[in-house]
């Protein structure tokens, strides 16, 4: 199977293995069968699943933690249980949830019973209703719009077996592993031929049910000439007691099929974020990412797009603001297989009160992929003297029909914009808002328009440090 | 009329998804020198990469015959062999190829022959004198540093060191002052003298043409030839604008 | 005995799977000092030493500590020109590094520039042999210190070349240097530079004509601690037959580098199937006050210049080989001393 040998290419190499009398400590003090076997039995696993999380525990406690990003120290690795134990008993109260997350909460004017919902700790069936109400509308059409554990037992179990992590394996990473063995939740929509789902369909709802959040699976297969825009996540800061998160998501996009897929992700700041995402476009496709990264202590977090078939297309669009404690590594790979490929970055990255954010990339273009084009463009604005902004790119052409470009920039506010506003009247912290809302709105004109407003909000938070 | 050098029929253009010319006609004469006026956005410079052949500009219908060649089947480079020039509007940069080099690269390239280092410098120097060019510029990058002037006049040097049977000149007095565009319509009168070159002048202003002798003024809006006439259709437009036309 | 060496980090790794974090090299045999001829200038003081000077043992360079740890090791003189403060001299000093046997060379040179002095050095590097040479070059340049430095190499296959540079600036100093690598088996180049006092500046250009299996491996570092401080690097090449090539440029705004710019642009032509051309362009910041940016543009030619080109009537084969020339005439234009030109012209064929 042709995708199967693609996928194999590129994890070959990704991380030596090393280390081994450690892991074999950790296997002993960390996650074992036994813990993964009990997963398995309460989401009332498959045969195959049962097997692909056991053999995900062993690749998990091979594989060494990455050599190259922020550090991860403050994971404690050696109590990993911990974090999966807590992830399916999570028991927390409206009482333990921070009192910086309440107020935010507050600032961002959402109604009590949501952000207990939101906190993990409330109730679910308001939500419940209008999840069911999108499903109904979307059903109409032959859309499937399900939860990841429904999938996995129902109708289209078969396709999820096929899916099911072929995207990102378990051998791509330490957390791909560690997910593949325990996750738990998420979404699965299956949108059929030719079919156009015209409303953005949002799993913010069951996002936010008790234990998911955490090690959550989205599956999305757009099949052939059909079009979806899937929304994921939202703006107010989601609050866990456990730190971890470890998600996988995996879009498959199909002939001439077009997936938007957006996201703002704002993760409580204790929480180590280390999300992958990835996609496969067919010929004609295309796939867009817009995609809006804040909170979090530590975010590791590349959406990829191997862009399969000829003339498919990806378009990555995202902004990244590491304010005070965050280390946010953030960016985007692009990689082209086929001849005809197109792929488009535009990145934003903010710096303040000692944030740390880092744009990294990979443009990879392979001898086949003739006539491909790729434009990466990412911009970087440092608003302080305390923080640090860096910008690590690569790229890996190896056609020579290629059209690559690049640019990157990294400065500071105009003072003369600032002055400008300040003489219209505007106070200056007001100002220095409007200007970083202006310098990411690569993201906010490309998000529905309560979204945009929410990241707007969320942006003039941090930038007077309202937030954490 | 003469001798047709240049028949375009009911030529349409696209440039990405978008129609610009919609069955556009034209026919000029061997020695004949052609003004296409219009407002700006008609499509004129369109027109003038279409018969180039630019890659970016489709041809969506129609035909464009060249001496006697369907020049859709032509490349860029063949089209040029073939005689035709275009002088661009805004001229690239080529760092690391002079001027001089330049040109008589291009001149072998078309001849297949070497030319002597000798009689190239001699002509290319007075045709320099012509066009109130230093000297200095045929040792320097292809328009690299070349002020809008500079750039126009390294473009009109090229067109009389190529003797091409029809020059297109795209804009050429554009951004340019005064002394600038008298300088380039004396180089352009040089052409002319030859009487077997035939022009087609892309302008949407007419002070280029205060000193050149004109045959016949097209007026291109929306994609359309709406008006044809002789010299005086200039002075018309000159007067009373492009309104009548609209 | 071989020596195994790790060169040219990436000052901030990325993902090793795209095997550009640094390259790892052996050496056969501990190197033997190779020949210099050397022109040297009345104005201009040369010496050697034994033990490095301290001026120098201070400056870190492009491929890293483990080369220079190998010189030290090896028991490497240092060969020195010092121009003294106030001194402008027009006339370069030259050294001709003729490789004519397939050992093992390495030769360490030590650039001293005193305050508001000027000096060119041009280096070639040539050879028709298969072996192995490693040279080390160490700029001290003095406040408002001038120093040109102009390298040509034009090697054979089979042979690996390490081509190390490191540089430290005073107050208001400039470094220029040019680098044109015309030829070669395995290249390893490298430049680091130190912008650490106020108004240092930095150009360095770079061409390279690559061909048949020919690599190139880059590691070039800007780094800013000084106010004001300048640095701009433009690398220009050509990919052709089964050749590769990593670049790696990195501009680093440090504390204290307020005010500071950095600028680096990078364009490589390719033109055959079998190249590989790795880019790897960072800006590290730390400071808020600077200004950086990077620009690439690897593969075709622009479509515009292409269709500007060839309404000259000039073929798209013939254009290629023309902007591919035009990169290397366009360094070598920069380049003062008429000698050297002819040099690059010669060894262009």
């Amino acid at each position: 199977m042709k995708e199967k040998t693609m996928v194999e290419d590129i994890n070959r190499s990704v991380y030596d293995i090393k280390n081994e009398e450690t892991d074999v400590y950790r296997m002993r003090a960390g996650l074992t069968p036994e813990i993964v076997s009990q997963i398995s039995d309460e989401k009332h696993d498959p045969e195959w699943m049962r097997e692909f999380r056991q053999k995900s525990l062993q690749i998990y406690n091979k594989i060494p933690v990455p050599d190259w990003g922020p550090s991860i120290e403050g994971l404690n690795m050696d109590k990993i249980a911990t974090y999966v134990r807590t992830n399916t008993d999570m028991k927390a109260s409206w009482d333990e949830v921070p009192d910086d997350i309440k107020k935010t909460f507050d600032l961002l004017g959402i109604p009590q019973a949501e952000k207990e919902s939101l906190a993990g700790v409330g109730a679910q069936y308001d939500s419940e209703l209008v999840y069911h109400n999108v499903r109904a509308d979307v059903a109409a059409k032959g859309v499937v719009y399900t939860d990841m554990e429904s999938a996995l037992n129902g109708e289209y179990a078969g396709m999820v077996k096929s899916h099911f992590m072929k995207l990102v394996p378990p051998t791509d990473h330490k957390f791909a592993a560690l997910h593949g063995a325990v996750w738990s939740g998420g979404s699965f929509v299956y949108v059929p031929p030719g079919v156009k789902v015209d409303i953005p369909l949002q799993s913010y709802f069951r996002l936010n049910a008790a234990g998911a959040g955490q090690f959550e699976h989205t599956l999305i297969i757009v099949d052939e000439g059909a079009d979806l825009h899937f929304i994921e996540g939202c703006s107010a800061p989601k609050y866990n007691v456990a730190n971890l998160h470890a998600g996988c998501v995996e879009l498959f996009v199909g002939k001439n099929a077009r997936l938007r897929y957006s996201t703002i992700e704002n993760w409580s700041k204790n929480m180590y974020n280390l999300n992958t995402k990835r996609a496969r476009v067919e010929a004609g496709g295309r796939v867009e990412w817009v995609s809006g990264s804040f909170g979090s202590h530590v975010s590791y977090l590349y959406p990829m797009s191997i862009l399969n078939g000829d003339g498919a297309r990806a378009e990555f669009t995202g902004v990244t603001f590491a304010g005070k404690g965050q280390n946010l590594d953030t960016g985007a790979k692009m990689v082209h297989n086929a001849p005809n490929t197109s792929s488009y970055m535009n990145t934003r990255s903010i710096s303040k009160s000692g944030g740390i954010s880092t744009f990294r990339s990979s443009v990879v273009v392979n001898p086949k992929a003739r006539h491909s084009k790729s434009s990466v463009s990412c911009q970087s604005l440092m608003l302080d003297r305390i923080s640090r902004s860096d910008t690590i790119p690569a790229m890996d052409i190896r056609t020579p029909d290629a059209d690559i470009g690049h640019e990157a920039k990294i400065g500071r506010i105009s003072d003369e914009a600032v002055f400008y506003l300040m003489s219209r009247g505007i106070p200056e912290d007001e100002a220095r808002a409007m200007i970083v809302s202006g310098f990411a709105d690569n993201v906010s004109k490309e998000l529905p328009v309560e979204y945009a407003v929410e990241m707007n909000n969320l942006i003039r938070l941090e930038m007077k440090g309202s937030i954490g | 009329m003469s001798e047709t050098i240049l028949q375009v029929k009911s030529l349409s253009v696209r440039v990405e998804e978008k129609e610009i010319l919609h069955g556009v006609d034209l026919e000029i004469g061997k020695g004949e020198t052609h003004v296409l006026m219009g407002p700006n956005g008609a499509g004129k410079s369109t027109l003038g990469y279409a018969l180039m052949g630019n890659p970016g500009y489709e041809v969506t219908g129609g035909q464009i015959y060249f001496d006697g060649k369907d020049l859709a089947e032509l490349s860029v480079a063949e089209r040029a062999k073939a005689g035709l020039f275009l002088s661009f509007q805004n001229p690239l940069e080529v760092p690391g190829i002079t001027l001089s080099n330049f040109i008589r690269s291009a001149l072998e390239q078309r001849t297949g022959e070497r030319i002597r280092l000798w009689d190239f410098r001699k002509e290319l120097e007075a045709k320099m004198e012509i066009l109130q060019m230093d000297k200095s510029y045929a040792k320097r990058d292809l328009n690299v540093g070349f002020s809008g002037g500079e750039k126009k006049k390294a473009e009109i040097l090229q067109l009389l060191m190529m003797k091409p049977t029809l020059a297109i000149l795209d804009e050429t007095d554009s951004g340019l002052d005064v002394d600038a565009v008298r300088t380039v319509s004396r180089g352009v009168e040089e052409y002319q003298k030859d009487k077997d070159g035939s022009l087609l002048i892309i302008t949407h202003s007419t002070r280029i043409l205060e000193s050149l002798h004109v045959d016949k003024t097209h007026v291109l809006v929306d994609g359309h030839m709406v008006a044809e006439g002789d010299a005086s259709l200039v002075d018309e437009i000159n007067a009373h604008g492009f309104e009548q036309f609209l | 005995m071989g020596i195994n060496m790790t060169i040219n980090r990436l000052p901030a790794p990325t993902w090793n799977w795209l095997h550009v974090n640094e390259a790892a090299l052996s050496v056969a045999d501990t190197p033997a000092e190779g020949q210099v001829k050397a022109e040297t200038p009345d104005s201009i003081q040369y010496y050697k030493e034994e033990t490095t000077p301290s001026c120098f043992a201070q400056i870190p360079t492009g491929l890293g500590e483990e080369l220079d740890a190998l010189f030290t090791q090896c028991g490497a003189l240092t060969r020195i020109w010092e121009i003294a403060p106030g001194v402008k001299e027009s006339e370069p000093v030259r050294l001709h590094f003729s490789y004519q046997d397939g050992a093992v060379w390495q030769n360490r040179i030590g650039i001293l520039a005193g305050e508001n002095s000027a000096i060119t050095v041009v280096m070639d590097f040539c050879g028709e042999v298969e072996g192995f040479a490693a040279v080390q070059t160490k700029i001290a340049a003095g406040k408002g210190a001038k120093v040109r430095l102009v390298q040509i190499q034009k090697l054979q296959d089979g042979f690996t070349f390490l081509n190390d540079v490191g540089t430290s600036c005073g107050e208001g100093a400039q470094i220029e240097t040019i680098q044109i690598m015309l030829g070669g088996g395995d290249t390893y180049m490298g430049m680091r530079t130190d912008l650490g006092a106020r108004a240092a500046r930095l150009e360095s250009k770079i061409g390279y004509l690559l061909n048949k299996k020919e690599s190139l491996d880059m590691n070039y570092l800007a780094y800013h601690t000084g106010a004001k401080t300048t640095s701009q690097m433009d690398v220009s090449g050509v990919l052709r037959g089964e050749s590769k090539k990593i670049f790696r440029g990195t501009i680093d705004f440090r504390h204290g580098s307020v005010g500071a710019k950095g600028d680096e642009k990078e364009d490589v032509l390719l033109l055959s199937d079998g190249v590989a051309n790795r880019t790897v362009p960072l800006i590290l910041c730390e400071e808020e006050d600077v200004e950086g940016n990077h620009g690439a543009t690897i593969g075709r030619l622009d479509e515009s210049l292409l269709f500007y080109l060839s309404s000259r009537g000039i073929e798209e084969k013939e254009i290629y080989e023309m902007m591919a020339r035009a990169r290397i005439d366009a360094l070598c234009a920069d380049i003062a001393d008429e000698k050297t030109r002819c040099l690059v012209q010669r060894c262009l064929g």
